[in-house]
């Protein structure tokens, strides 16, 4: 049985990685992790997003997910508006949606600064978390170093450097 | 009740309803309001839609919502100029779909926001204007912006430092030798890599003539199938424009007459000379002939193959690589967004088709610092 922490959403990145480093099995039996179809659609589809091509099974993805969200049209339209300037893939976009309609606990892995952004932006900036830092709380050791992107050291300055730089655009937009 | 920036999608909601040809009044009952001066003032930006409003008209017309939402694709606007020939209507479709994404997101990830340029440069030539008119505005093209003794060398800088285009190095369909692209915030053209060097220089000299005439004389297709007489005349102009900036009277008459050579004189000065000036011996040929300093007769009694590739065996043998893919501006742009997080490195990827993880390679072509942690 899982231990109670937030639900963990992750993006294709984090997806990716985590297969790439051979913790995906472990970090899904310690966390409760979910996304939206949109990644699941992007990881398992023929054009890749990522090399190497590893083939991630589709069945055996899902099934080792808490869940498989899609947010709403209302949701991608709020998203949409708030985000001005932010130019995510549809997958990110969906992933960000789907967490304009969620009141529960949550965090959210993503490596990718526009990301980070979309998610200061929204007001979720205490929701995110790299990969390392969750590996770490959560005892999972992956079998390959991380990546530097997702790496705790890296998170923190970019989210740094983001916060600076949004508040500094959204001023000058009012 | 939240709002989005009005003049993006009252620009696309236009375009839309005049595709589907719908009056402002019918499109006032599909958002259900209640006149279309309503309509009218979301269209020109002077009334902010409401989230409610967009899903309205995306429900209403069957559209989705990346249409309205997606800065980085040209809906009713930037129209192109083609230099093709025979391309499928389809593929021409869809490559004009993908390169318009490439100048749509170089639109909205670097230019400022208060708005088109002030001043846009044109050259003083229209429809009654002769072909000398034409190699005279090239001729005096290359002194004003100091092109040098090698217009070649320094045209596509000039371009995109003092007239602000943005030159993109692709590798289009077959067939396609170059494009330009027209919109209010920026000009851009498209020049295939696969071309010989030559035929490169002289493709960017042709579409920057389109560029500087537009509003004067809006080039049309300039696929064969599509030529009539005044689109022909056109082209020609845009020739002879070119043909000047690359092969300035002077740089040609500088070592004397043409026409006293045998013929493998002939040949070796014409290819050493497109050599230098890094154009085709072909188009140096026309050139000296419509300047009068070479025969017709003795260009066309000269073997073609002694031309080709400026006398080469091989096209290969001209240089050593192709340009670098897009440009250095272009990726500048694009790096400075990732980093700033204004574009995810996977929406980078998608647009230039290429997976992240060959993404640092665009950089380092460029000789630019990439923005992702690898």
């Amino acid at each position: 049985m899982k231990p109670r922490t937030p639900s963990v959403l992750v993006d294709t990145h984090a997806i990716v990685e985590c297969h790439r480093t051979g913790s995906w099995q472990a970090f899904s039996r310690r966390y409760r992790l979910e996304t939206v179809i949109q990644c699941v659609r992007r990881i398992c589809r023929g054009r890749r997003a990522h090399r190497p091509q590893q083939q991630i099974d589709r069945a055996r993805l899902v099934a080792s997910l808490n869940a498989v969200h899609e947010p709403t049209e209302r949701e991608l339209a709020e998203l949409a508006l708030r985000t001005s300037g932010i130019h995510l893939a549809e997958d990110e976009a969906a992933l960000w949606a789907h967490t304009l309609g969620r009141d529960d606990d949550w965090v959210l892995c993503s490596s990718d600064a526009a990301g980070l952004r979309c998610g200061v932006r929204v007001g979720f900036r205490e929701r995110l978390a790299s990969l390392e830092r969750l590996f770490q709380q959560g005892d999972v050791q992956p079998k390959k170093t991380l990546r530097r992107r997702h790496t705790e050291q890296s998170h923190r300055r970019r989210l740094r450097t983001i916060v600076v730089v949004d508040a500094t655009v959204l001023r000058k937009s009012a | 009740m939240s709002t989005i920036r009005a003049g993006h999608f009252g620009r696309r909601i236009r375009a839309l309803r005049e595709e589907r040809g719908l009056s402002q009044e019918e499109l006032a009952d599909v958002f259900g309001f209640n006149d279309r001066q309503t309509v009218s003032a979301v269209e020109t930006g002077a009334r902010r839609l409401t989230a409610e409003e967009l899903l309205l008209v995306m429900n209403g017309l069957n559209v989705p919502l990346d249409y309205f939402t997606d800065p980085f694709r040209l809906v009713g606007e930037g129209p192109f100029h083609w230099r093709e020939d025979g391309i499928p209507a389809r593929e021409r479709n869809d490559y004009e779909e993908r390169a318009g994404s490439w100048i749509a997101a170089f639109r909205e990830l670097s230019v400022p926001e208060d708005g088109p340029r002030l001043l846009r440069r044109a050259l003083p030539l229209d429809r009654t204007s002769t072909y000398e008119d034409a190699a005279s505005a090239g001729e005096r093209f290359v002194v004003e912006f100091g092109l040098g003794e090698v217009p070649a060398n320094r045209l596509a800088q000039e371009m995109e430092q003092r007239l602000g285009v943005l030159v993109l190095f692709v590798d289009g369909p077959d067939r396609m030798s170059g494009a330009a692209c027209r919109l209010p915030e920026v000009d851009s053209v498209l020049i295939s890599r696969s071309e010989v060097p030559g035929r490169r220089n002289f493709d960017l000299a042709h579409e920057l003539f389109h560029l500087l005439t537009w509003d004067a004389m809006p080039p049309a297709d300039c696929s064969h199938s599509a030529r009539g007489f005044a689109a022909r005349r056109l082209e020609r102009l845009a020739d002879n424009f070119a043909s000047a900036v690359l092969m300035p009277r002077a740089e040609l008459g500088s070592h004397g007459s043409w026409r006293q050579h045998t013929e493998s004189a002939l040949i070796e000065r014409l290819n050493s000379t497109a050599d230098r000036l890094r154009v085709t011996a072909r188009a140096l040929g026309w050139r000296l002939v419509n300047m009068g300093a070479l025969s017709k007769e003795a260009l066309l009694g000269l073997p073609s193959s002694a031309l080709q590739n400026n006398g080469r065996d091989s096209s290969r043998e001209l240089e050593s690589a192709p340009p670098p893919l897009y440009s250095r501006r272009f990726v500048e742009v694009i790096g400075r967004a990732i980093d700033e997080g204004r574009l995810s490195a996977l929406r980078a990827s998608e647009m230039l088709d290429r997976t992240i993880d060959d993404l640092p390679d665009l950089f380092t072509d460029h000789g630019i610092t990439c923005p992702l942690e690898v």
